[in-house]
């Protein structure tokens, strides 16, 4: 999926047109496969295998979306998602949770830090994941 | 005739000669002097005859009085005899003496059997009504006998000073009459001492200045010498019992404190000793509070329903009602304490007892098995979600085209790997609902939209079974009512699922129906299908119970749906049955069932909060 960005120099407009950015962030192999193969041909996918890399990874370079599993090595989902909401840049980024935890206190956490979404991956087709990033970018 | 031949001899002796006359003169003067002395005789006979007849008169009289005060120390004795209360006791010891000697007054004070503090009070019985005076003199006659009694030197608090200064009297019978100037000229103070423990003190004033002859005295002193008796005998019997309840609250397991009203502690057992970390030395109720509050985990309590240890002591005091503490995070350590409050005999609250239950270990169990439950849920769905994604991709032919039958393979393995997420999700639901972690959050809503949007989603499920779901609405729209969303979008679902899948006319219908009877809204849900056999309609809303009718139409399903539905419903104050008056098994070849009607209905004031602390799964 194309992003745009509109900017003027002098009188002229000039229209950047690029692919969005999505991070996945995940442990799980075949998860992080499946979602690859799934969206790449929409967006320009970049992966984490756990909460450090993904921050570090997010903060560099600055992804449109980050789909974001909870259960993670190192640092887990909602102590990651904390620490990019310090962040200028990562206060206002739109981040889709996306895990197979059912557990209603770590949702109750990822809503207050300002998840967009919270996804149960198990209750959730894969064609429906794409659909709501995309939804989610327009 | 002898007597007139006498008679005869003396006229005959009278009239013979003088000399024979002197010597009979003499004998009769003798005989006379005789029977002067016989008069005399008699005469003390009579008197010490009267005065032994007086004296038994006397002595019928004291006997008389001896039985009477047999009688009162007989039937005091029985009187006692059916009471253990010391202040029950003391109250009958006086109405004795009343009965005996109704002009006196009977005051006393009385101390506990276990302890040498006396209640704070001096009753007073007494058949006419006294005046201030009167009752001055006889607490100074009190206080005067307290302070001379040895034993009393025991007592821990001083009950001469509060009998000067801060009594409280009582009346047992009589009452105060301020206009009565009378003052007790006589009085006699008789301690109970049963055996080593002085148990009270008795007050027996009189305004007659001689009254207490030494044999009123004995005879008071006898009635309450049995008393002591009868006393004893109910102290060792209370002892016995004191000292194995006593050993039940040394041995516990909880913590247990009782204090006395004003609030110095009684009893306090090695646990709640362990607890606080005073093995020795006095304990105060304040070491209590001070511990507690220092020692509060903050951070796990709420602010705005925290109950401190000092606030709830109070609480039951005043409100005479028992605390409970669910949950009170001390240290390292979770405590459930309970604070009741301890009435005296005259109902008034004479202190109370704390008891701490120790559920640290309870908490760590039921975080360990939610943690268990939470993780295999979360392994169980992790190769589940990755075989559902990978079938998913195949079919949406992002590997490459597939054939007719390789996607009718994939279809297998996608509903069998979509039926074990659902059997997962229905296990993590039973478990949040049996261990009342299920969070119920009730929000306003349109039951007919409600109802409507979920028949919407269902309609093709309906079509593929050649089904129709009929909304039958109430004639005037009903208020918004609170509930909660999740929940009963997952009970309803499931009533007309149950409806559609069991259904087994070519072109049946199923009628939803919304109506308000009194203070229920129901929701009804009826269909014309294989019905619920009456021998198993008992058994239909039990834990994977699924009747051999419903196995026979459908052999998918886990028979936990009903059984959530139920446990929803209840947990939040609505109700879940079924009529299925007609129904029978489907036989071979019969296809004809008579259906079955659930009936669920919610209190128009919405469903019940219920702060849990976890949300269901939703599919």
């Amino acid at each position: 999926m194309l992003g745009k960005e509109v900017y003027q120099i002098n009188d002229l407009t000039c229209y950047h047109i690029y692919m969005n950015k999505v991070l996945i962030i995940e442990d799980e192999p075949s998860f992080r496969k499946a979602l690859t193969k799934k969206l790449s041909s929409e967006f320009d996918i970049i992966e984490a295998k756990n909460g450090t890399e993904g921050l570090s990874m997010a903060l560099e370079q600055h992804p449109d979306l980050i789909l974001l599993d909870v259960g993670l090595p190192e640092m887990d989902g909602i102590s990651m998602l904390k620490e990019l909401r310090q962040d200028d840049w990562g206060k206002a980024i739109k981040v889709v949770i996306l895990t197979n935890l059912t557990d209603g206190t770590k949702l109750a956490d990822a809503l207050e830090q300002g998840a967009y979404d919270y996804l149960i991956k198990s209750d959730r087709k894969i064609e429906d994941i794409t659909e709501l990033i995309r939804n989610r970018l327009q | 005739m002898p007597m007139s031949t006498n008679i005869d001899t003396a006229n005959s002796a009278e009239k013979s000669t003088d000399d024979t006359n002197t010597d009979e003169q003499k004998s009769l003067l003798n005989i006379l002097e005789d029977m002067n002395k016989g008069k005399e005789q008699l005469e003390d006979q009579r008197v010490a005859m009267f005065n032994i007849l007086e004296d038994v008169n006397i002595a019928q009289d004291a006997l008389e009085r001896k039985y009477k005060e047999l009688d009162v120390i007989e039937s005091l004795t029985q009187q006692l005899g059916l009471s253990l209360k010391l202040n029950t006791i003391m109250s009958r010891i006086s109405d004795s003496i009343l009965t005996l000697y109704p002009t006196v007054t009977v005051a006393y004070i009385i101390a506990p059997f276990d302890s040498y503090d006396f209640s704070k009070k001096v009753y007073v019985n007494s058949l006419n009504s006294v005046g201030n005076q009167y009752i001055r003199e006889l607490s100074n006659g009190l206080a005067l006998s307290l302070s001379t009694v040895p034993e009393l030197v025991k007592l821990k608090n001083s009950a001469k000073q509060w009998i000067m200064n801060t009594p409280e009297f009582s009346f047992v019978k009589g009452q105060r009459d301020n206009s009565k100037t009378a003052i007790p000229k006589s009085m006699i103070n008789v301690p109970l001492v049963v055996p080593d423990t002085l148990v009270g003190m008795v007050n027996i004033s009189s305004v007659d200045q001689d009254f207490f002859t030494l044999e009123v005295k004995r005879m008071i002193y006898t009635l309450i010498s049995t008393s002591v008796q009868t006393i004893d005998r109910i102290k060792k019997l209370i002892s016995a019992e004191h000292s194995r309840l006593q050993s039940l609250i040394e041995s516990m397991s909880n913590g247990v404190v009782m204090f006395d009203a004003d609030e110095n502690i009684v009893v306090a057992n090695p646990k709640i000793r362990s607890v606080i970390q005073k093995n020795t030395g006095k304990l105060s109720l304040d070491d209590i509070f001070s511990y507690f509050e220092q020692n509060l985990t903050k951070n796990e309590v709420d602010e705005n329903t925290f109950v401190s240890l000092s606030d709830a002591v109070e609480k039951a005091i005043t409100t005479t009602e028992t605390v409970h503490i669910k949950e009170f995070p001390l240290g390292r350590k979770y405590f459930e304490i309970f604070v009741t409050p301890v009435y005296g005999d005259q109902k008034e609250t004479a202190g109370g007892a704390i008891i701490l239950h120790d559920i640290t270990e309870l908490k760590e169990i039921d975080r360990m098995k939610s943690e268990f439950v939470s993780v295999a849920s979360h392994q169980l769905r992790t190769p589940l979600t990755a075989i559902n994604w990978y079938v998913e991709m195949l079919q949406a032919g992002d590997a490459g085209e597939l054939n007719k039958e390789q996607k009718d393979f994939l279809d297998e393995i996608y509903n069998g790997s979509t039926r074990m997420v659902k059997l997962v999700n229905d296990l993590l639901n039973v478990s949040r609902i049996e261990t009342g972690r299920l969070k119920i959050e009730p929000v306003p809503m349109q039951l007919e939209t409600f109802i409507k949007n979920i028949i919407h989603e269902l309609e093709v499920m309906a079509r593929e079974h050649l089904s129709t779901v009929l909304f039958v609405k109430p004639e005037k729209s009903l208020p918004k009512i609170a509930i909660d969303e999740t929940l009963m979008r997952q009970v309803v679902h499931n009533l007309i699922t149950n409806a559609i899948r069991y259904s087994t006319a070519e072109a049946s219908t199923i009628t939803v129906m919304l109506s308000q009877k009194e203070n229920t809204y129901v929701i009804s849900v009826s269909d014309s299908g294989i019905g619920i056999p009456k021998e198993v309609q008992g058994r239909i809303f039990e834990k994977f119970y699924r009747a051999d009718n419903a196995r026979e139409k459908e052999a998918e399903g886990s028979g936990i749906g009903l059984y959530i539905a139920k446990m929803i419903v209840e947990e939040s104050g609505g109700t879940l049955r079924f009529e299925s008056p007609n129904a029978f098994r489907t036989i071979k070849g019969e296809k004809e069932g008579y259906g079955a009607t659930f009936f669920l209905s919610l209190p128009t004031t919405g469903m019940k909060a219920h702060a849990g602390e976890r949300s269901l799964s939703n599919k």
